[in-house]
């Protein structure tokens, strides 16, 4: 079972919704930071937040080319998947609520 | 050699070790980077700075919070009230005692750094207590035109020599943060 989590923030949540997207792939952190437009010093603490929750999963992947070391890949989880839909549709009451 | 690798190799140095995969994480990252190399190598930087901090703040705090306590407490209150005079006779002035119990903690806390962080406290201590006093004896006006050199041949630290006292300063520190390491050393065999 997850760790109670507070409200994710808006940066949390689109690292979420971004491997949501992409749910069947593993995405790389420098994927995941041009899709986000998040730095590394802001993205490495959520991903490492996530994982230790067990919101997402990683793994070292066999380098591409030769002569580059093997790289951490990320995957969103059920958890993951399930914090992601309760924070949208939190998003989405407080809009409605707000409007 | 870049500044973008001197700044990861700086992260390496200060990441704990818990956290080495990660930066290893964002290193592999970092030789995929088209543009922004700089910036992805500052970021990692302000991530490992923040791991180092976490894990080390309040270690660094209590060595800020010891420093501050010896050079601002108003010894002649506490050696009134928590030294008899009999210790005194002995050569057990309020100082030491308390370098005792510093080191003491700084040993129990980080074992492995107990011997360093003894070694600064100390010099520390006795670097900014020997300035100050010095600029508070200048201020009489006998004294005005004495020179640092002529004022640290006549000073004694805990009635003793200058050298001896800070000896007996790093001693007292040294003593208690070697306990330390060892109660600590006890205390985590034991638990297993």
């Amino acid at each position: 079972m997850a760790k109670r989590m507070r409200s994710p923030s808006p940066q949390t949540i689109a690292v979420l919704d971004v491997l949501f997207q992409q749910q069947r792939r593993w995405l790389y952190g420098l994927q995941i930071a041009e899709a986000t437009g998040l730095a590394s010093g802001s993205l490495y603490p959520i991903l490492i937040r996530l994982a230790e929750r067990g919101l997402l999963e990683s793994r070292w992947l066999e380098p591409e080319r030769e002569g580059r070391p093997a790289r951490h890949a990320y995957r969103i989880t059920g958890e993951g998947r399930a914090v992601l839909s309760h924070a949208l549709k939190v998003r989405a009451t407080s809009g409605l609520q707000e409007a | 050699m870049d500044f973008a690798n001197v700044l990861l190799n700086i992260a390496g140095r200060i990441t704990p070790s818990d956290r080495r995969d990660w930066l290893a994480a964002m290193k592999a990252e970092q030789q995929e980077v088209r543009s922004g190399r700089l910036r992805w190598a500052v970021g990692c930087l302000t991530v490992a700075l923040g791991w180092r901090v976490a894990k080390d703040g309040l270690y660094a705090s209590f060595i800020c919070a010891s420093l501050w306590f010896l050079a601002a407490t108003p010894f002649f209150v506490l050696e009134a009230q928590l030294m008899p005079a009999e210790l005194w006779d002995l050569g057990l002035y309020p100082p030491l005692v308390y370098l005792v119990a510093i080191g003491l903690v700084l040993g129990l806390y980080r074992p492995r750094l107990a011997v360093y962080a003894s070694i600064g406290v100390v010099v520390f201590y006795d670097v900014q207590a020997t300035f100050e006093t010095y600029l508070w004896v200048r201020q009489m006006p006998e004294f005005r035109d004495q020179t640092l050199w002529a004022f640290l041949q006549d000073l004694q630290i805990n009635n003793a020599h200058l050298l001896i006292g800070f000896c007996a300063h790093l001693g007292a520190c040294l003593c208690g943060g070697l306990a330390g390491r060892w109660i600590s050393k006890q205390l985590k065999s034991a638990k297993r």
